[in-house]
């Protein structure tokens, strides 16, 4: 079977034979191989160790990548994004240089609610095609997964657009993608000031549509104060 | 929770919330941001299996206190890193400029801020049988870096790109 050798590396990182989560001061344990080679079948990790211990290599059959000085780590893995979204936000960047707070933004109908805004008139196809941008952008910053959370649709249309591109997202991503409903973001302006019936939605309209379509794997909700509290999650 | 989706949880970002306590109570698989923690809610975080996500260049960018990484850890904590991309207060995903303001603004080690953002993180997002690690079985998603002195070299050299490849499935891409 033809592989991908690469050879020569000065630190293999992070190589564990059993998967662990590390927890206070096992995190610092990060086990590394000393001038390493690392076979790749079929877009797996097949083998690595010691350059000493390096298999027959069929330099005409199998790819070679002479990694000389250089080390290899695993990706990135992003467990934390909100990169389905129609517009940047650089004139409240602005604002906010100026002197106005996150949550002065916020009162204005900026921040997540202009997001909201502006989400709402995208459709899914620019907002596929803007998002999977992102994906090949942090791909090659070194990203091999990454979780992506709706959040800015925060109606039952909007929240299930979002949630079907980064379905879309995963299908045709060439790295995992993991999808969070987040429409527990902020409240939106309709329901500024009857947070109940937007829960009430969130739990009686949303979830079950979701859940229909297999949309998400987990659920977030923004736990601030001002925003929802510890009751509401 | 009655449809099957496990609790990821927004926390204690700009104020203590209870969001941690509240994370934990609901057995969340991640509680996120964390720059406004207390006694409490480290103690909380620590005695549980939820997972602290800390999300540096959003307190970077808006200007805020960092997550206390340093307590988190000596407490006992299992904490992993992410970008939080997104347009209003973190509009970069750049994982290695993560990876280095959490040794340089957090005091986290290179080994420690490496294993926070790859075999944590993928446990954050039930991705650890795929990803997160170099072990036989996993995809073979790889960062080869340029030459380069040491391992700390990649967080110290904040702002220079140091890789030269990133192989996703094997391909260069």
């Amino acid at each position: 079977m033809a592989a991908t050798i690469i050879t020569n590396i000065k630190l293999l990182v992070n190589t564990r034979t059993e998967n662990k989560l590390l927890r206070g001061a096992e995190l610092a344990d990060l086990p590394v191989i000393p001038n390493a080679y690392l076979i790749i079948e079929n877009g797996i990790i097949a083998e690595y160790g010691e350059m000493k211990n390096l298999p027959w290599a069929d330099e005409k059959k199998d790819t070679i990548i002479d990694a000389a000085g250089q080390m290899v780590l695993p990706t990135w893995v992003d467990s934390h994004t909100h990169i389905v979204f129609a517009a940047s936000r650089e004139e409240e960047f602005v604002d906010k240089l100026k002197g106005l707070s996150y949550a002065e933004i916020a009162a204005r109908g900026g921040g997540i609610l202009n997001s909201a805004q502006k989400l709402s008139e995208a459709s899914e196809a620019e907002l596929l095609k803007s998002a999977l941008g992102r994906i090949h952008e942090i791909m090659q910053l070194g990203t091999g997964a990454v979780e992506i959370k709706s959040g800015y649709g925060l109606d039952v249309p909007n929240e299930l657009k979002m949630l079907r591109v980064i379905k879309q997202l995963k299908a045709i991503s060439p790295i995992p993608v993991k999808a969070t409903f987040l429409g527990a973001h902020t409240y939106p302006q309709r329901y500024k000031d009857n947070h109940e019936d937007y829960l009430d939605c969130l739990i009686d309209d949303m979830l079950p549509a979701i859940a229909a379509e297999g949309l998400a794997d987990y659920i977030d909700v923004f736990c601030e104060t001002g925003f929802f509290s510890p009751r509401d999650t | 929770m009655k449809y099957g989706l496990k609790p990821k949880i927004h926390a204690n970002q700009l104020s203590l919330s209870g969001g941690v306590q509240a994370g934990v109570a609901l057995g969340a698989l991640s509680v996120d941001h964390l720059e406004t923690m207390d006694d409490v809610s480290i103690a909380t975080l620590a005695m549980s299996h939820t997972i602290g996500t800390m999300l540096p260049t959003a307190a970077y960018f808006l200007r805020m206190n960092y997550p206390p990484a340093r307590r988190m850890i000596d407490e006992g904590c299992i904490l992993a890193l992410a970008s939080d991309y997104n347009p209003g207060s973190s509009p970069s995903g750049n994982m290695n400029q993560v990876v280095s303001m959490a040794c340089i603004q957090m005091k986290m080690l290179p080994e420690e801020a490496i294993n926070a953002a790859t075999i944590n993180g993928a446990y954050a997002m039930g991705l650890e049988d795929e990803v997160g690690s170099i072990t036989v079985g996993k995809k073979a998603n790889l960062i080869i870096t340029k030459p380069i002195p040491s391992l700390a070299y990649l967080p110290y050299a904040f702002g220079s790109n140091m890789i030269d490849k990133v192989l996703i499935g094997g391909e260069v891409v």
